[in-house]
């Protein structure tokens, strides 16, 4: 007799959050969930992040704020968001009606800003958890990036981690030297997960008119290209702590999302594919379940950290 | 919205520059409206990544029947190259119909000017056709570099729009900007006009001095670079007018690409 068919487990665990499974829509390339929606349906994702809030709405860069790459693209969107107040007044209503998990992506300029974020979303129901997005320049400390400073990483892990009982999870910046050690940074603050990573640095020059083609002279680099990028810095960060991961960059496959959860990610976050393809993470969720069938996984968990290393590594 | 895979039907060559796509889709010609647009791949690859933002040219088929519609195409970069040597019966991704449409006049006894550059002539056919149709009368200004860069004049005429022609270096129509021949029609039009326009930032600009210097209503079709087309990367804003005073960026893929002439900015204001 053949064996009856059995759904495999998808969910996945953040810590102490549950996801239904691992595929999540990354911030920043799904706005508050209103238009993506049209292409998938939430109910189906594991998550979903939304677009960076801050405490008062941002108008962002002056265009033009995107160039395309080979293998990917520059964004210098610069943050444009509503602030969290309409967010929480205007956009949260809606995603709360999803059987989906909603994390907050939160940013500032100073540690206070993001602390009074946290503050404000930590009431919210329907908050799964907040993000921080990190790769923000400290005007208060000259400018220098949050995430590239494992002082200020703290300072600023620490706080948001006083002013929420929420998930809390990293956004881990890319541009630096060890990134393990900024991941323990964030691990001692306080930070329940680490996400990894957002975009890197880059810039593309139109010849003929002797400029940038970025208003801002360089912007954020994503897209496949990141890909390798991306695997190798969770594998840093998978060896510098024990903290559960999700892993964002250059997904454009099933098995990248594999790759990302074989190195120890719990689950991942798509972004630029939902530009080119917005309806790819629904379907990444069809082709997870059917792969989990033919490799005889019966749950998705598995899978997490299975990645093996050659002998001396 | 649709998102759809759809083939190929002919692509036809213009000049060296321009040619026209035929898709196969009564189901997305039924959906779109003049002024709206699409975004196409350009390659089932990754290279390049971004889909292409291109305007709905004509519906083709019967209107109560629609088999397909075109797209007018210029060659400008790598994407654009690509979809040049397009053969029949390729298939190609499409999200569509997206961004709003351009409204009809409010007064139905206006007549309607044309204007357009260059590619900015894309959107013109299907909006002539309904103008028409509706009874308006319609002039379409058509201005270009050489008589080469003239686009859809046959198409416009063929329609029954008037067609006026001007180029910078004199080869067709008028030897000028297409402004001048705009102004002169306006010095003798009688009754209302409502005037539409598309093509440079300079040609719709110079437009919009002579629309609001005569308190004519004008709609606008712009362009920027586009990751998404569907409103959620916030690469394609506009500076936008708000009733308070102060202004606001607007997503050209959602809030436009149509505009009213009157809520833009063209002036980037600082900070
Ligand atoms: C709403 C809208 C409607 C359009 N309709 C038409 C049309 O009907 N016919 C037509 O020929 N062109 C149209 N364009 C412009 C067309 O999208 C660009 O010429 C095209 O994307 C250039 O691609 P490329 O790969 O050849 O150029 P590349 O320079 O190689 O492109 C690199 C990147 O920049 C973007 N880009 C470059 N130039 C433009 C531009 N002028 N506008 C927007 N994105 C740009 C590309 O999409 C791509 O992401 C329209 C643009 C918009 C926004
Ligand atoms: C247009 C754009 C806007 C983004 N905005 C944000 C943001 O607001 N906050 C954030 O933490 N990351 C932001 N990101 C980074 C993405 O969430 C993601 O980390 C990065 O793009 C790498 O993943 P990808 O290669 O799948 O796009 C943005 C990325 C893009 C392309
Ligand atoms: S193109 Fe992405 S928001 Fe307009």
């Amino acid at each position: 007799m053949p064996e009856p068919t059995r759904n495999p487990d998808l969910t996945v665990k953040v810590g102490s959050l549950a996801l239904s499974n691992p595929v999540m829509l990354a911030s920043g390339t799904v706005g508050y969930g209103d238009e993506i929606s049209k292409f998938v349906s939430l109910d189906k994702l594991g998550g979903i992040v939304v677009k960076g809030l801050s405490l008062e709405p941002v108008r962002g860069n002056r265009p033009r704020r995107i160039a395309e790459t080979p293998g990917g693209m520059l964004n210098s969107i610069g943050l444009q968001n509503i602030g969290v107040e309409a967010f929480v007044e205007e956009k949260l209503p809606k995603l709360r009606q999803y059987d989906t998990c909603v994390v907050a992506n939160i940013w500032g300029t100073t540690v206070d800003d993001y602390a009074g974020v946290a503050a404000r979303l930590d009431r919210e129901e329907g908050v799964h958890a907040l993000e921080l997005n990190v790769s923000c320049p400290n005007i208060k400390e000259g400018g220098i990036s949050f995430g590239t400073d494992a002082r200020q990483l703290h300072r600023v892990t620490s706080a948001a981690r006083a002013a929420t009982s929420k998930p809390l999870w990293v956004k881990l910046a890319p541009g630096v030297t060890d990134i393990g050690l900024l991941a323990r940074a964030a691990e001692e603050a306080g930070a329940d997960a680490l996400s990894a990573i957002n975009t890197i640095r880059g810039m593309m020059v139109d010849v003929a008119r002797r400029e940038p083609v970025l208003s801002t002279v360089f912007g954020g680099y994503s897209g496949p290209g990141l890909l390798p990028v991306a695997l190798y810095l969770l594998f840093e960060v998978k060896r510098a702590t024990p903290l559960p991961l999700i892993g964002i960059g250059g997904i454009n496959e099933l098995d990248h999302v594999l790759q990302f959860m074989t190195i120890g990610a719990s689950a991942v976050q798509v972004g630029t594919a939902n530009f080119y393809n917005p309806g790819f993470t629904g379907k990444m969720v069809d082709e997870l379940i059917e792969w989990c069938a033919q490799h005889d996984v019966d749950s998705i968990e598995e899978l997490v950290g299975s990645l093996q290393l050659p002998a001396g590594f | 919205m649709l998102e759809k895979r759809l083939v190929v039907d002919s692509v036809r060559h213009l000049n060296a520059r321009c040619f026209v796509v035929a898709f196969r889709s009564g189901e997305v010609a039924a959906a779109a409206r003049a002024g709206q647009f699409l975004m196409v791949s350009v390659t089932d690859a990754i290279d390049p990544l971004l889909r292409r933002p291109m305007a709905f040219c004509e519906l083709l088929g019967p209107v109560t029947a629609r088999t397909g519609f075109s797209i007018l195409v210029e060659r400008t970069g790598r994407g654009t190259t690509l979809m040049s040597r397009l053969q029949p019966e390729t298939e190609l991704e499409v999200l569509a119909p997206l961004g709003t449409a351009f409204r009809p006049p409010s007064d139905a006894e206006d007549q309607c000017c044309l204007v357009m550059g260059g590619v900015g002539s894309a959107p013109f056919p299907l909006l002539a056709g309904d103008l028409i149709a509706a009874g308006h009368d319609v002039t379409a200004f058509i201005g270009g570099r050489t008589a080469d860069h003239l686009l859809c004049a046959d198409d416009l005429d063929r329609l029954g729009a008037r067609v006026v022609l001007a180029t910078d270096d004199g080869s067709a129509g008028h030897h000028g900007l297409v402004t001048e021949p705009l102004q002169h029609h306006l010095d003798e039009a009688t009754g209302g006009v409502t005037v539409y326009s598309c093509g440079p930032t300079p040609m719709m600009r110079a437009v919009d001095d002579i629309a609001r210097a005569r308190g004519l209503p004008h709609q606008v079709s712009l362009e920027a670079p586009m990751a998404c087309g569907i409103g959620v990367c916030l690469s394609c804003v506009v500076p936008v007018q708000e009733a308070d005073g102060g202004w606001s960026y607007q997503r050209i893929c959602r809030e436009g690409p149509v505009f009213d002439a009157d809520s833009l900015i063209w002036e980037h204001p600082d900070a």
